[in-house]
Parts: C-alpha cells; structure tokens; sequence
C-alpha cells in the first residue's frame, strides 16, 4: 500500500470511536520503528506525525490507550513514555535497567503492563496511582502480553514456550504446558472470551481461563513464528503474520451449542447447522455476515452478525 | 471452537513484523520489506494506494491556530505559520486540542 522507510517493529490503530470525525478517528495508525522514531500515519498511507528519537535504540512497541487519550511506547532503552494524540512527549511513565519488548494497556486506561527481561510489571498510568507491582513471569524473556479487554486478566507469552495468565496483581492463574517452540505474540479477542497465542508455524486457541479449546491450529511450512496477531473487530477472524512474511488469516468455526435435544453447531463463519438429536434431521442455515456470536435456548436460535440480530 | 485458517498469503518479500485491524475491518501488514498492505477480511489483499518517497515533514492542521512545540527543537521554538499553499485543509477533529507544551 506504501512504502517507508526503517524497519518497523509494531503498529496499532487508533481505537475507533474515540476520535473526532465521521470515522470516529480510527484513521491513523501508530507505527513503531527500529531507529527509535514513530510515525502516525494515516489509513491513506501518508504520514501524518513523525516523532524521532522517541527512544534510544529501537522503539520495540506502541499501543493506544483504550480511551484514544495517549499512546505509550517501550524501547530498548528501557525507557517507557506516554504520547498525545499528536506525538508530543507526555510523561517518562517508566525507566528500567533492560530493554523493554512489549506493552499493553489495562481497558480503563489506568495501567500498563510491561514485558522487560524474564520480568512483568504493572505500572499505573497517573503518577499517584497505585505502586508498580513487578514479578517475575517467564524462565525465558517475555515476548508478549496482552490485557483482557474485559477485565483484570493478562495472558504473557515467554521464550520459555508457555504462555500464562495472570490478575492484575500478579497471582498466577494459568501456565500452560511447555510447548515446542517460544511464544512470540498473544492477543485477546475483543470480547475478552477468547485468545490467541503465536508460536512458531502455530497458532493456539484459548478461552479466557487459559485452557486450550482450539487446539493447535498448524500453519503453512516455512510460516515461521507468528511476529504480529490481531483480531478483526467483530471477533470472527484472526490475522497474523510471520517470519516468512505471510500473512494468515483464521476464522474461528465449531462453536457447538446444544439445549434440549437441539444441537447447533458453526461449520464456517456463514453457515449454522442446526441438528434434531431424536429424530436425526439436520438443517442449515445460511447468513448473509458473519456470525460473531451464536445463543441457543428455549427453542430458538439467536444469530448475532456484525450488521444485524437473527432469530429462528 | 477451534480455528481454521481460510488463506495464507505471501505478499511481502520479508519478515511481517506486525498486523492490525482498523473498525473498516480491515487488515494492514507491515513487513521488514518496508512496504504497508492492506487486506480485506476475507484476506485477499487490497489494491496499491499510493506510494510516497521521504515523509520527514510535521503537518500542522490548519484549523488549531495554537503553538505547537516540534519534539525535536531544543528551544521553544513556536511554529504559527500559516500552512504551506498547497496542503489541503484536514478534517477538525474534536476532543484533542493541542496544548503548548514547555
């Protein structure tokens, strides 16, 4: 779409209805580079911001605050500074020893969570707010971490292949088993019911507790580790990409409901097959959009897509 | 609930570093090749928009006529001149005036 130039280590679209404008804002994208700079471009390609040397050495990650207020930014400085929506210099939220590699931002806006070393910490937004929590989470260097859009739950990925779970304060209440390979990235869904944990050539999925539903869903050969996962905003489709410079794209399917003797089961993001247990009969149902969520009860099927409510 | 991944698409001639999905349900992936795409949710990639060489300069919207502080300026160097002929006019935005900083 255009070209830039550095080489850019992460991105993050500005939340959507936050802004002003008929587009609520959710125009521009932040991009993070390896020369410590970022850039807030637009959906057209240009660029609307260019802020050098936020960082020194390579600015790692950038993410938005829920609110759309501030954008925070870690580099291997160790340094950690939040941004206005124009790119001036907030505040230093954050100075540690090591670089940092990844951060996400709580969904009221009022904390960070931070990857640096083997180490998670917890820092609040405001300078009086409550004191930075630090715990050490990986055996290995913590390659992801994301904040569950719907709460205090914060899944962490590490070197040491497992990903786990944690409460805002840093009580453990998932790890995973070792895997093959390091976990590179996590993403919650934005429903906060689900995530999704990049491996190499793999992708897992979860629901919020931790425990892995989907299974391993294999990638193509020579995928590589997945570098950058994102959910569509509907929840239905999983796009990632990876160190052989694909991109893929998964939807979720197999949500199996049942209620009575009725089994509804989703067989790919447009079609619901509804199955009568006693008397074997089955019938489909095609929808026009995606199915981001599916409710079965007392006789009827409530179909939810991103534009409209389907009752059968 | 598992997943099933419907396309795989090799685009870029390098490592993808990051995607991100915008509220358009659309995808856009930078790589280590330089280059931004852009893929619909059905994942076939967008067409090409454009493509810019050097993007170095600071837009200054036109419609805030306050101080803005360039970052990188050592002194408060206060930047009110009219927009250079030929910027077209952005959309006001609300909820973010810019505050003079320093």
């Amino acid at each position: 779409m255009c070209d830039l130039e550095g080489y850019v280590t992460d991105m993050h679209w500005f939340p959507a209805g936050k802004g002003g404008g008929g587009t609520g804002g959710n125009d521009v994208f932040a991009c993070s580079f390896s020369d410590g700079s970022f850039r807030i471009i637009t959906r057209g390609g240009r660029v609307e911001r260019h802020v050098p040397d936020a960082h020194r050495g390579a600015c790692v990650s950038l993410r938005w605050n829920p609110d759309g207020t501030a954008l925070a930014t870690c580099g291997e400085d160790g340094a950690v500074k939040t941004w206005g929506r124009n790119g001036m210099l907030r505040a230093t939220l954050e100075q540690l020893t090591h670089a940092v590699h990844t951060l996400a931002w709580s969904p009221q806006s009022d904390a960070v969570a931070l990857g640096s070393g083997k180490d998670l910490y917890v820092k609040s937004a405001d300078p009086g707010g409550r004191k930075t929590i630090r715990w050490k989470a990986h055996e290995g260097a913590v390659l992801g971490v994301d904040w569950s859009p719907l709460g205090d739950v914060i899944v962490s990925g590490g070197e040491d292949c497992r990903y786990k779970v944690w409460d805002g304060f840093g009580r453990l209440l998932f790890s995973s088993v070792t895997l093959e390979h390091p976990v590179t990235s996590v993403a919650w869904s934005p429903g906060g019911d689900k995530f999704a944990v990049g491996s190499f050539d793999c992708v897992h999925l979860c629901d919020r507790s931790g425990w892995n539903t989907g299974g391993r869903c294999r990638l193509t050969n020579g995928f590589g580790s997945v570098f950058g996962m994102g959910w569509s905003p509907d929840g239905t489709q999983l796009a990632g990409g990876g160190g052989g410079g694909s991109v893929f794209f998964a939807g979720v399917v197999g949500s199996n409901l049942e209620w009575g003797d009725t089994e509804a089961d989703q067989v790919d993001p447009h079609t619901v097959r509804i199955r009568d247990v006693p008397s074997e009969t089955n019938s489909t149902i095609e929808l026009k959009d995606r199915a981001s969520r599916l409710s079965l009860a007392h006789g009827y099927l409530v179909c939810v897509t991103t534009n409209q409510v389907s009752l059968f | 609930m598992r997943l099933n991944v419907t396309s795989t698409s090799n685009v870029h001639k390098e490592l993808v570093a990051c995607v991100g999905w915008n509220a358009f349900n659309e995808l856009y992936s930078v790589g280590d090749d330089k280059t931004v795409s852009r893929w619909d949710i059905n994942g076939d990639a967008g067409g090409k928009v454009r493509k810019h060489d050097r993007c170095n300069e600071i837009f200054i919207r036109p419609d805030i006529p306050q101080r803005i502080v360039h970052p990188t300026l050592t002194s408060n160097h206060s930047l009110t001149k009219p927009p250079p002929v030929g910027v077209r006019p952005r959309r006001v935005r609300h909820g973010h005036a810019l505050v003079p900083r320093g």
